[in-house]
């Protein structure tokens, strides 16, 4: 009796001790970018609606501050390496009218193209983004929608800018940014009709997919992050799915009948 | 006192039931202890906690989705739930929000104690060690361990739905038909997991009719309405003096874009959702809802109206067809919502425990499908969240079905008893 006495007793006191401990403990966050130097990033366009998009979107639609989507194609592929990640830069903000901390990140491109041997670099390019999240100015949106690379963690980073309100962040599986606008919503009253972003990321905040919708989620342009792991199945991708519903299906039905069922 | 002298007999002579508790005590610990570290910024309790702090100062923005990590989506009153908490800030909030989960769960035990006891047929042993050994395997539920961790509400609904069908079991005049749906209407208000339950509440059969179809009761059905809806709709009086809660209730729920996105829910409507994401298919999430949870609540409501659920009574000589009802609810918006994840099924364990003690003993629909889903929900479900996520990282196979078949096997379990059901006791 006086052992349990002393177990309960040590339980709650070790309880309270912690509560204690881990309310002064202060949390603050410093952002950075997840990718590394020498880090190979290669994207590809599976469905590109360049007629659709110009009608919606307008002519010059994917010429904007990044130019990520310039010369972009069905069936091309668009290629990144890093080269250098600054985060004691400053440039001048006109919101603040003051020089603000910059995360930069330095990168060589290959635009997008259909030809698999990568040459000579084409660009030195490099993306910005304040240190401090406020920094942005009101109702933000990004030059592509939904950028290719976000400092993480990433929830924390995009939470804290004041985007444009059709943004919609999502942390709690895969991270994601769905970025809906009305018509008219942007300069030049467009987009002519409502258009939809979905896209998603790493843990490391590298885009995976990137979807431009127009209503009921007709796709117009789709964009994927190429998978280099050692998991590459290019010329048999149709029949992976099933083989993997196959021994899902096994794994399910082993566990019913000879675990669940003795 | 009984309660305490009888914990302390069943911890001295029940392996299991002691097992069970340390096991649950090392869920209860190492969560609180990993809430308060490595995911402070990252669980469910503090998005509860800062709606109850945007209740109490600024209503307006309760569906401002900039404001939480995730998404806050329930009905506007359950943050009133949390203001106390958010009060006493977030470590001692949380604190007495975790203590006060492990009492639900105690209670949520106690419950299913008397319900198995009372529900049972004679058939069944005499003693209630077979309960114990159930209840044992619900305090040992992984899920407990997602609860806890996210810091989520389920064992409270959990708790509602039993004491709620403890009293549709147990009484049957109007009064406590009132109170029963008025508990049941409390939960739907702290999260609106029971809401497909309301359908089946409006049906019922009593004992002396021996008609295989159910009565309509009139007085009955409009009693059980009004107790559900009366909790429910008194956020009706924040949606109309701020309309910006409707809205963006509608839109975080329903319409809006985190419903859609990619994720390891098992309810079919996601499963569809992401089938169509990933090979580029048009839909309208909306419809594909609709039509799921229509279809679902449809073949639920027919083989619960015409299958024969009232065979069996229990000690007051009532029969015991509500579980049923229940159970459809619950599988249905399992089934339909989008987002169905490893720590709802907190609130389907129970009622199917109940169902094991429900049916008749030597049941084969028990032993071939509710023990074998019982225990894959109870310790197997988790692992395939993990699955999830390497077939979704190395095949792009984002599609976590293992407990869509186990529910549609109760389902399909619930619906073949109700059509075969001889009445054996």
């Amino acid at each position: 009796m006086k052992l349990r006495f002393e177990i309960c007793l040590l339980f709650w006191t070790f309880f309270f001790i912690s509560l204690f401990y881990f309310s002064t403990t202060c949390y603050a966050i410093k952002f950075d970018f997840g990718v590394e130097k020498g880090d190979d990033l290669i994207w590809k366009c599976n469905i590109y609606n360049g007629e659709k998009l110009k009608n919606v979107l307008g002519k010059n639609w994917n010429e904007n501050s990044s130019n990520n989507f310039n010369n972009i194609g069905q069936d091309k592929k668009m290629r990144w390496r890093v080269e250098e990640i600054i985060d004691d830069s400053k440039m001048y903000n006109t919101e603040t009218n003051d020089y603000e901390e910059i995360l930069v990140l330095e990168y060589n491109k290959w635009i997008w193209t259909k030809n698999d041997n990568w040459e000579e670099k084409e660009y030195e390019c490099q993306y910005n983004y304040y240190a401090n999240p406020k920094n942005y100015p009101e109702d933000y949106i990004f030059p592509e929608f939904a950028p290719l690379c976000v400092p993480i963690p990433f929830g924390d980073y995009l939470k804290k800018i004041d985007l444009y309100e059709g943004y919609s962040i999502d942390t709690r599986a895969l991270y994601a940014i769905t970025c809906e606008i009305n018509k008219h919503d942007l300069e030049g009253d467009y987009p002519t009709e409502y258009v939809k972003i979905q896209a998603m990321y790493t843990n490391k905040g590298i885009l995976t997919s990137y979807k431009l919708y127009l209503d009921d989620h007709q796709v117009i342009l789709d964009i994927t992050l190429e998978n280099d792991s050692i998991f590459k199945f290019d010329n048999i991708s149709p029949f992976i799915p099933i083989i993997i519903a196959v021994i899902y299906f096994g794994i399910v039905y082993f566990i019913y009948k000879k675990i669940l069922k003795s | 006192m009984n309660f305490i002298k009888r914990i302390k007999e069943l911890w001295i002579n029940f392996v299991l039931f002691r097992f069970a508790l340390i096991i649950h005590l090392s869920y209860f610990i190492i969560s609180y202890i990993c809430v308060l570290t490595i995911f402070r910024e990252q669980n469910d309790f503090l998005i509860y906690f800062n709606a109850g702090g945007i209740f109490y100062n600024d209503i307006n923005n309760l569906y401002d989705q900039d404001q939480y990590l995730w998404d806050y989506r329930y009905l506007p009153l359950s943050a009133v739930f949390f203001v106390p908490f958010y009060l006493l800030g977030f470590e001692l909030g949380f604190t007495i929000f975790h203590v006060l989960n492990l009492i639900v769960n105690i209670f949520t035990c106690i419950f299913l104690y008397k319900i198995c006891n009372f529900i049972k047929g004679k058939d069944h042993e005499k003693d209630d060690k077979r309960i114990i050994i159930f209840i044992s395997f619900y305090l040992m539920a992984i899920p407990h361990m997602f609860n806890y961790i996210l810091g989520q509400i389920n064992s409270f609904i959990t708790l509602f739905m039993l004491i709620s069908l403890y009293i549709f079991l147990k009484y049957s005049d109007l009064r406590w038909q009132f109170i029963g749906s008025l508990i049941l209407g409390f939960s739907i208000i702290v999260k609106p997991t029971a809401i497909l339950m309301i359908p089946f509440l409006m049906f019922f059969r009593s004992n002396s009719s021996g008609s295989k179809k159910y009565q309509l009761n009139f007085f009955i059905s409009l009693v059980r309405f009004i107790g559900i809806i009366l909790p429910i709709a008194t956020n009706l009086f924040f949606f109309i003096i701020y309309p910006e809660l409707w809205e963006g209730f509608v839109r975080t729920n329903f319409t809006g874009s985190n419903p859609i996105t990619l994720n390891f829910s098992f309810s079919i409507t996601k499963l569809w959702l992401n089938f169509c994401y990933i090979y580029n298919i048009p839909f309208n999430q909306i419809i594909v809802l609709i039509c799921i949870t229509v279809i679902l609540t449809v073949l639920g409501l027919f083989f619960y109206i015409y299958g024969s659920f009232d065979r069996s009574f229990n000690k007051n000589n009532q029969n015991n067809s509500i579980l049923y009802g229940f159970i459809f609810g619950m599988l249905i918006i399992l089934l339909a919502y989008y987002d169905s994840w490893d720590h709802h099924l907190l609130n389907l364990i129970p009622l199917l425990i109940i169902t094991i003690f429900e049916m008749p003993r030597d049941s084969e629909i028990t032993k071939k499908y509710i023990k074998q889903s019982l225990f894959f929900f109870c310790f197997f479900d988790l692992a395939f969240f993990g699955v999830w996520f390497l077939t979704m990282y190395y095949f792009y196979f984002p599609y976590n079905f293992a407990s869509t078949i186990f529910l549609i096997l109760i389902f399909y379990a619930i619906c073949k008893y109700g059509l075969n059901n001889k009445g054996v006791r």
